[in-house]
This record gives structure tokens, C-alpha cells and sequence, in this order.
């Protein structure tokens, strides 16, 4: 039986680096799973998590998919509780609209975040 | 989940809100779960399920029988598709991915004792002096991570598979630096082999064609 590897990137920051640096390194590796054979990439929906950059899947979807040509790109996974599931419909089809045949959709029933963050996020 | 996905479905009568781009428009749609529900949910809904077996293994058994035994087909898959993510840090040798683990070890210390931070470096959690429930409680948290040397590493993925028929396998890297990040998944490549059969094949077919010229 073949088994094909993908790959989950939760745009780690690192101490002393920074958001932006994490989501550069993302955009990197991207480009060398796809170059090492990789099948997919798919990032993370994680809220006010200080090592995860990785809070708004569909927008980096779209910068990944613009840095590459070949991997499949996708969420792993939007929360559904936090979204209309109109929006995600949208950003989603708008995505597959530009990157054909390129994009998955991981949903997920978890919030991935506290309550806390849960009331701002839902108002 | 299913009215999401009906937005997506060309259909005789559009739904209302009829999005643009909607119909016509539909990614690969996967279910992502931790759970024996969300296994049942996706092998209900004939959809490729993907299990969160890095964050919740001891489940993982019960939830891909599930999924298998309760699948029904649909218009995405005549049968189950499943994926299984898995922690995993790969480098030259098992002493350096040991070193590169305590990173992560240090960030679920912080995270249990209500301190979340940045991605620790491995300087910084050699540096740190774990208590005795510390060590156990690390011990484990990282017991069904994948870390070695590229065979154990490859060993370790391939027991996985074969104990839950896993067509894929999603690798999570939590390592500091992005070299050490981009190494692992370069040694695991190579060592896999198989696992990258797009890329070689190419490579492969046009050298021939070179020398066949």
C-alpha cells in the first residue's frame, strides 16, 4: 500500500521572532514541500495563540497558492462554529475560482481558541 | 456542514443566497475530527475524514473503525478516504531530534501551567530544569510523536498506516528554527521514497528522454 505525506504547518513563531517572520516561513515551506513531493499543505485556524500565527486560513491559503504551482492547499481546519457558513462558502469557491483543482476545505466542529476570545469573535 | 457544502452544488434550483463563485466552485471538502462523532459524521456524509491523532491518540483505534465500518458513499467517495496527522521530528541523528523536541516539550510545560509563549528554542528548554511530574507529564505528551532518525521516524509512520489503513499521512513539525523544520521534512521525504512519486517520476522520465536523444 502507498501512503502519500502531506504536510500541517501551524506558522509557528518562534521566540524572538515574529508573526510576520513565522508567516514568511510558512510561505518557504510551502514551496519546498511542493518541491520535495509533498501532496498538500494545509494551515491551522488558531486563535490568540502566542506560538501560532495561524488564525485566518482562507487569506494565507491564497498567498501560499500564489507562491506555488502544483501542491494542493488547505485548512486543517476552519472552525465552523466561528463562521456563517456563507462567508466560508465564498472565500472557499473564490479560492477554487483561482487556484482550480488546487484547494481543500478541512472543516472542524472545535472553535480552537478559549471562550474568552469566543464572545469577540462571535460579535 | 451540509449547507455550506449545498452552496457549492450546481443544482436545477439555486439556493438563496445564490453566492458568486458558488455552484461549480467546490474544493476538496474533508472532515477534520478528534472524535468517535466527527468520524461517524464524515463516514455518514461520505466525506475523506482526517484525525487529529497528534492531539487526541488515544482515540484513534475507536474513530477509524467508525469511520470504516459506518461509511456510506456519496457523491465525493465511493469509499472512506482517511488521513492521520502525526507529530513528527526527523533529523540526521536521534540524539539532535531528541534536542530539537525539547522545544516543544518547554512550549506544552508553559501551556499546562498557563503561560503560553512563542515556540521555545532548544537552548532555552535545555536550559530549563524539569520537576519529576514535569518529565512524566512530557514523557507522555510526547509518546506518540515520531522523533529519530530517518528509519525509526519511517518505521514509526508506517506501523501507523498499517494499523489504521491510512491513505495519507498529515505531518505536523514543531521544531524552532525553519532549517530544522525544512530538513525533517526533506529527510522523511527521502527516506519515504515512495511518497513522492510526482516529483521523481518527472525527473526520471525526462532524464531518459535526454539520453535516449
Amino acid at each position: 500500500m502507498t501512503t502519500s505525506l502531506s504536510v500541517l504547518d501551524l506558522a509557528t513563531v518562534a521566540s524572538g521572532s515574529t508573526p510576520a517572520h513565522a508567516l514568511r516561513e510558512t510561505t518557504e515551506m510551502a514551496v519546498k514541500a511542493e518541491q520535495l513531493g509533498y501532496k498538500r499543505l494545509w494551515v491551522a485556524e488558531h486563535h490568540a495563540m502566542a506560538a501560532v500565527a495561524s488564525s485566518a486560513p482562507a487569506v494565507l491559503i491564497a498567498h501560499l497558492a500564489s507562491a506555488t504551482s502544483r501542491i494542493r492547499l488547505g485548512s486543517g481546519g476552519v472552525m465552523l462554529p466561528n463562521h456563517s457558513p456563507l462567508v466560508i462558502a465564498e472565500q472557499f469557491a473564490t479560492l477554487e475560482a483561482l487556484h482550480p483543482g488546487r484547494i481543500d476545505l478541512g472543516l472542524g466542529r472545535a472553535r480552537g481558541h478559549r471562550p474568552r476570545h469566543r464572545a469577540r469573535l462571535a460579535s | 456542514m451540509v449547507e455550506l457544502i449545498e452552496y457549492l452544488i450546481p443544482r436545477e434550483s439555486p439556493p438563496h443566497p445564490a453566492p458568486t463563485p458558488g455552484a461549480g466552485y467546490l474544493p476538496e471538502v474533508w472532515l477534520l475530527g478528534s472524535s468517535t462523532y466527527s468520524a461517524q459524521l464524515a463516514a455518514h456524509l461520505g466525506l475523506p475524514f482526517s484525525f487529529a491523532y497528534h492531539f487526541a491518540p488515544a482515540l484513534l483505534d475507536e474513530a477509524v473503525g467508525l469511520y470504516h465500518d459506518t461509511f456510506r458513499p456519496s457523491r465525493f467517495l465511493e469509499s472512506p478516504y482517511l488521513m492521520v496527522a502525526a507529530s513528527v521530528i526527523c533529523a540526521p541523528d536521534e540524539l539532535e531530534a531528541q534536542w530539537l523536541a525539547g522545544s516543544n516539550a518547554l512550549n506544552l510545560i508553559q501551556r499546562a501551567q498557563g503561560r503560553p509563549g512563542p515556540l521555545p528554542s532548544p537552548d532555552e528548554a535545555a536550559a530549563y530544569t524539569m520537576s519529576a511530574s514535569e518529565t512524566a507529564f512530557v514523557r507522555d505528551a510526547l509518546a506518540t510523536h515520531a522523533i529519530g532518525a530517518p528509519e525509526m521516524v519511517t518505521q514509526k509512520l508506517r506501523t501507523l498506516a498499517s494499523r489504521t489503513g491510512a491513505q495519507e499521512l498529515m505531518i505536523s513539525t514543531r521544531v524552532h528554527s525553519l532549517d530544522a523544520r525544512v530538513r525533517s521534512f526533506s529527510l522523511l521525504a527521502e527516506e519515504w521514497g515512495s511518497s513522492s512519486p510526482e516529483k521523481k517520476q518527472p525527473e526520471l522520465d525526462s532524464r531518459l528522454s535526454s539520453s535516449t536523444l
